[in-house]
């Protein structure tokens, strides 16, 4: 969406009337725009998304544990959203790629799905706890149609987004946001669209097959899964830090999703800072649920990573990048209890936080193989991993 | 065993290594690090055989659990 003209023409457009009107305007007004805007791209998802929210902001507010048939006709809504994410995420998905001819289907993949339902399973569960209060229209329309995060997030908590506002214009918010959105721009368009790709590109080639793999040198593999994963990270956190500075021109503070992940010194660690806003929605309504239920923290792990695999691509490759992150995971974290009870302090210099940093990242990128591979299953999987290794010719 | 705010300190420094000196009532010890998300089991245990309540799973989230003084009040209305 940040590509196109229309994006910014739209953001500076509205940005002038959304401060030029009184402040009790403005919540509908950028949600009219928000919407508006998003329909202009995917009319008939952006539609369908509309009746949940609507469904959802009718009835989360009046569940409660304690009214068993609001409660268990809010979770049968919850359910059902779930259903049709999985519909769309994998069912269309599924029917566009065993069909030869062009159906079309494509096209009616709701627009940020994802994200959106995110959203609305966190201002149920917190409405029916009675976390929220705020029964606006405007306001409820305006998160979950925000234009900039509407995407490809951060996965924005309602309590946040209402608290986080500042009601006046102020030159602070301009430098904030334009640096952000720049900041944003250098990592997408320079360090990683020119930078990386050209070197990713003259390892692996522009062809997209799969025989690019196989003539790699092991020193190239081995750049070229670094570089690879690097890519993605800055393209991501660009993203993220697009949609922040944009919010930010609107006066919202949006929850940060990266924290310098490259120099996490563990892949626990690595997990607070990568795309953070997605692992505390898992923490809050998948793992520590399921700690609660089965006191089985390497089981919930395994759970959380092969979800969050899954939400990528229903494919091997994205389940095992799933299971390698939750064996990394539980294994450092056994780690960390074992050095905690024998009170091993020789590992907190310097030089082991080095070490660190390097093996988490390589953990990190060698993991992402099977993601950056993912369209050629896991035969290019394993092509690279044997070019790592230097296996095969 | 009996629940305090003391003894939790010396089970949250003995057993699950937090500095209690870098921490106070409103640190948050699992959303800003000082423990890592395998330890809410081992909390919860001695929460349960130290306060002797029973936690469903339901009440195993941040609200109660990120805090000295979330935890402190979670017991408190727990054994009311």
């Amino acid at each position: 969406m940040i590509q196109t003209v229309e994006f910014w023409v739209v953001l500076v457009a509205v940005l002038i009337v959304f401060w030029a009107i009184p402040s009790k305007y403005r919540y509908g007004f950028l949600a009219v725009s928000s919407f508006s805007f998003l329909a202009t791209i995917a009319p008939m998802s952006v539609c369908a998304l509309l009746g949940w929210t609507l469904l959802f902001y009718s009835v989360a507010p009046h569940a409660s544990v304690d009214d068993r048939g609001t409660y268990r006709l809010l979770w049968s809504i919850i359910l059902a959203l779930l259903g049709f994410l999985a519909a769309f995420k994998y069912l269309v998905p599924a029917i566009i790629e065993n069909t030869a001819e062009d159906t079309g289907l494509q096209y009616v993949i709701p627009l940020g799905i994802s994200y959106y339902t995110f959203k609305l399973i966190h201002y149920a569960i917190e409405s029916s706890r009675g976390k929220i209060t705020d029964r606006s229209l405007d306001k409820f329309l305006c998160y979950m149609y925000l234009f900039p995060i509407f995407t490809a997030g951060p996965i924005e908590r309602y309590d946040h987004f209402l608290n986080e506002q500042e009601k006046v214009w102020h030159h602070h918010l301009a430098v904030e946001g334009v640096t952000r959105i720049a900041h944003g721009l250098i990592k997408k368009l320079v360090i990683s669209g020119i930078i990386l790709v050209t070197l990713r590109n003259a390892i692996v080639g522009t062809s997209g097959d799969i025989g690019s793999f196989a003539n790699l040198t092991v020193l190239e593999a081995w750049v070229f899964v670094y570089v690879a994963f690097l890519i993605s990270y800055l393209d991501f956190s660009a993203y993220s830090d697009i949609a922040i500075g944009c919010s930010r021109l609107f006066g919202f503070r949006i929850a940060e999703n990266f924290n310098f992940p490259i120099f996490a010194p563990s892949i626990s660690n690595f997990w607070s800072r990568w795309h953070m806003t997605l692992v505390s929605w898992i923490q809050t309504y998948i793992y520590l649920p399921l700690v609660g239920l089965t006191r089985k923290p390497a089981l919930a792990t395994l759970v959380v990573f092969i979800t969050i695999g899954l939400w990528h691509a229903a494919s091997l490759n994205w389940l095992l990048w799933g299971v390698c992150h939750a064996v990394g995971v539980s294994v450092n974290q056994a780690w960390a209890r074992y050095r905690r009870k024998k009170k091993l302090k020789q590992f907190n210099g310097l030089w082991w936080r080095f070490c660190g940093i390097f093996m988490t990242f390589s953990f990190a990128s060698v993991a992402y193989v099977f993601a950056e591979t993912a369209d050629y299953g896991l035969s290019g999987a394993g092509l690279v991993f044997s070019r790592l290794l230097g296996l095969g010719t | 065993m009996t629940f305090n705010r003391e003894a939790m300190l010396t089970y949250l420094s003995d057993e699950l290594g937090v500095d209690i000196e870098d921490i106070n009532d409103d640190t948050l010890l699992f959303t800003d690090g000082y423990l890592d998300s395998f330890s809410v089991v081992d909390l919860v245990t001695y929460l349960e055989s130290s306060a002797n309540i029973s936690i469903s799973p339901s009440e195993v989230n941040l609200d109660n659990l990120d805090s000295v003084g979330r935890i402190i009040t979670f017991v408190d209305v727990k054994t009311q």
